[in-house]
């Protein structure tokens, strides 16, 4: 893979690409900050842009989204309490206190270095481990990918929401919605002689209505409700901010104090990363403990300490390129953000799984280039750039969420310039807004989807090599194992389920 | 929400979904039979997804029916019931009137272009939600230049447009 590095080089360089890894950082800090829109959020709602691009250009752009959404959620977390991503949250318990201490600028500082540690350590981990997984991913034949399939979506399903067998349920609804359409194997399925169902449901489609409809319908509703008028009011925190143009206390002679905090979280980020399921939540939450556990200063955690700051806010970044490991080396996304990036790779025509990095030239080594740039890009940004964003975090909901349901549905209009699709993402839409409502979690529903496919066509290759005998095609050891893990998997999920008594 | 109503309300949800996978499957025998002896035809990943989806369900319908016999309480579902939200009275009005707003917008697209449908959508949206008429005007027209200026100029997505291109266009 090693050998791909030039060329890749020459591909991420590119003028084009280093616009729009920097354009995304600012569009994905700014989603970042505003609550309730997460890195799939971000990524739900632009990604009818990169139907304009090439392939790597648009992995490149979705991937600096990402990671600008993942560090924009502390922004808001510490100057106005109010975390922009869930995961920020950790943030917020030691950032704010120290912003309100005066610092604001410190805490912002530390978050930006110490997320961008977590996402250059985990970018070189992924480099090695991918390639590393990739091979053995070549060695699988169908049987073995549509188990290992089954069981990311196994693991997802156990992680996702309080009630695995909703998560489980989520999944199996995306499996089935992924089979409408031209079947491979002759004739439609589910088309109920619609003609516009032919080709199936569009990803996009699928994206913005599960992921984005329900977070833009209850933006809407709380500005109904007036409920988030303001998004949080302007606190001396931000003023500070604003107003202070002097550097309140941390310079980069500060950074190795940070380092083996972010170091540590970055190892956790990465690692929560490549299990499908947990999320960037997690990684931060399990970061947060991990450092308290061992800091000499874990009595003060929550006052406002700077490994407080960095473990988290170095996880969660972490998180973006450890979830790429499995996604790409085995076509397993581990959560929402990643589903979308394999889905603009497979609208671009290719295939994620082992071959990407034997047979896809240097688009895999572009990607991880593409990451460490992204990386670059967000601490120019995060370091020079904060005080631009500051505003975004007082943009009240009112304003706001006319204007996100309107580029919803421009975006799933600019599909197909058609308002086909446009219907089809209302009716999608508000049954995954009903589905949220019952405590069903959009994720499982997407990764079902975007997986789909995938273990089908494993699924069909493995019977057509062992003559229609599913037993047979299931019966290979490590196909076998890997069956066997996802039925327990499933079974202490559903076992392990403990409800409170009334 | 009572324990009990919301054990009931899972009941329901996963009997509709057991019905549902039950009815897919019916469906799937009109599937189009394998091409050769050995090949797995269309019905047989349909019925692989609706297979499993109906073993959770009915996993689901038993513990709920376990919980609600024994007296426990599922787990709160989470963001439903908060004021303002989907499950309160008034968070179903502003769902239903933002459904019908929506299905309304996407009617006229075609009929009176973008413009004038993304400008009354984001307007009207925005005075409901603000009660002032300078902020809805304000908001619909930088709606309309933001998407027009990306979508139409920047990405040359093909939209109905109305009249903006004869006065903003390179």
């Amino acid at each position: 893979m090693l050998e791909q590095f030039v060329p890749a080089l020459w591909l991420a360089i590119d003028p084009v690409n280093i616009a729009l890894i920097v354009l995304g950082v600012f569009i994905g800090t700014a989603f970042g900050i505003l609550p309730g829109f997460g890195g799939s959020q971000a990524l739900a709602l632009t990604f009818p842009f990169t139907f304009f691009m090439e392939p790597a250009s648009a992995v490149m752009f979705m991937l600096s989204i990402y990671s600008g959404a993942e560090y924009g959620g502390s922004i808001p977390a510490i100057l106005i309490k109010t975390p922009g991503t869930s995961a920020a949250i950790m943030t917020m318990l030691d950032g704010s206190p120290m912003a309100l201490k005066g610092r604001p600028r410190r805490a912002l500082q530390i978050s930006n270095v110490s997320g961008v540690v977590g996402g250059l350590l985990s970018s070189v981990i992924f480099i090695f481990t991918a390639s590393g997984l990739a091979w053995v991913g070549l060695q699988f034949g169908p049987s073995e990918l549509f188990a290992v399939g089954l069981l990311g979506l196994t693991i997802v399903g156990g992680f996702v929401g309080k009630e695995p067998v909703k998560a489980f349920i989520g999944c199996t609804l995306g499996l089935l919605l992924a089979t409408v359409g031209d079947s491979s194997f002759g004739g439609t399925r589910l088309t109920f002689d619609q003609p516009f169902l032919y080709d199936g449901i569009p990803l996009i489609v699928m994206i913005m209505a599960f992921l984005a409809a329900p977070e833009a319908m209850r933006l809407m509703l709380a500005a109904f409700a007036a409920a988030r008028e303001d998004h949080g009011e302007r606190t001396v925190a931000a003023d500070d901010l604003v107003k202070s143009g002097a550097n309140d206390g941390f310079g980069f002679r500060d950074v190795p104090k940070i380092l083996p905090a972010a170091l540590r979280g970055g190892l956790i980020g990465t690692a929560v990363g490549a299990l499908p399921g947990p999320g960037p939540t997690v990684a931060a939450v399990l970061a947060y403990n991990e450092e308290k556990r061992w800091s000499k200063q874990r009595d003060l955690f929550g006052t406002g300490v700077d490994d407080a700051i960095a473990a988290p806010e170095s996880s969660n970044n972490a998180v973006v390129a450890g979830a790429l490991v499995p996604a790409l080396a085995l076509g397993v996304p581990g959560t929402g953000a990643i589903a979308i990036l394999l889905g603009v790779l497979v609208s671009k025509g290719i295939v994620p799984g082992p071959t990407l990095f034997t047979q896809g030239g240097p688009l895999a080594m572009a990607i991880f280039i593409g990451l460490i740039l992204c990386n670059i890009a967000l601490l120019l940004v995060g370091w020079f750039g904060i005080r631009f964003f500051v505003p975004i975090a007082y943009v009240p909901a009112k304003i706001l969420a006319p204007f996100v349901l309107t580029l919803l549905v421009v975006g799933a209009y600019a599909y197909d310039n058609s308002v086909v699709q446009v219907v089809m993402f209302l009716v999608l839409g508000g049954f995954a807004i009903i589905l949220d409502k019952f405590g069903f979690s959009p994720l499982p529903v997407i990764l079902g989807f975007v997986m789909g496919p995938i273990i089908e066509t494993n699924l069909g290759r493995a019977l057509i090599i062992n003559r229609g005998d599913f037993v047979a095609a299931m019966s290979h050891p490590i196909a076998l194992g890997l069956l066997v893990l996802a039925a327990v998997i499933v079974a202490a999920s559903f076992f392990s389920f403990k409800p409170a008594k009334a | 929400m009572s324990a009990k109503k919301a054990a009931i309300q899972n009941l329901v949800i996963y009997g509709l979904f057991a019905l549902l996978a039950s009815w897919v499957f019916t469906l799937t025998a009109d599937f189009p039979q394998p091409l050769l002896p050995g090949y797995p035809g269309s019905a047989m990943f349909p019925r692989l997804a609706v297979g499993l989806m109906g073993l959770f369900s009915t996993l689901g319908f038993i513990r709920e029916l376990f919980r609600l016999m024994s007296g426990r309480s599922p787990l709160p579902v989470e963001r439903s019931d908060t004021e303002g939200g989907l499950g309160s009275r008034s968070g179903a009005s502003g769902a239903v009137l933002s459904c019908i707003v929506l299905m309304l917008f996407v009617a006229i697209i075609e009929y009176v272009g973008m413009e004038p449908a993304v400008f009354l959508f984001c307007s009207f949206m925005t005075y409901v939600a603000t009660r002032r008429v300078g902020a809805s005007l304000v908001s619909g027209v930088a709606s309309v230049l933001v998407v027009y200026l990306v979508f139409v100029q920047g990405l040359s997505v093909f939209m109905p447009l109305a009249f903006l291109p004869r006065y903003l266009s390179w």
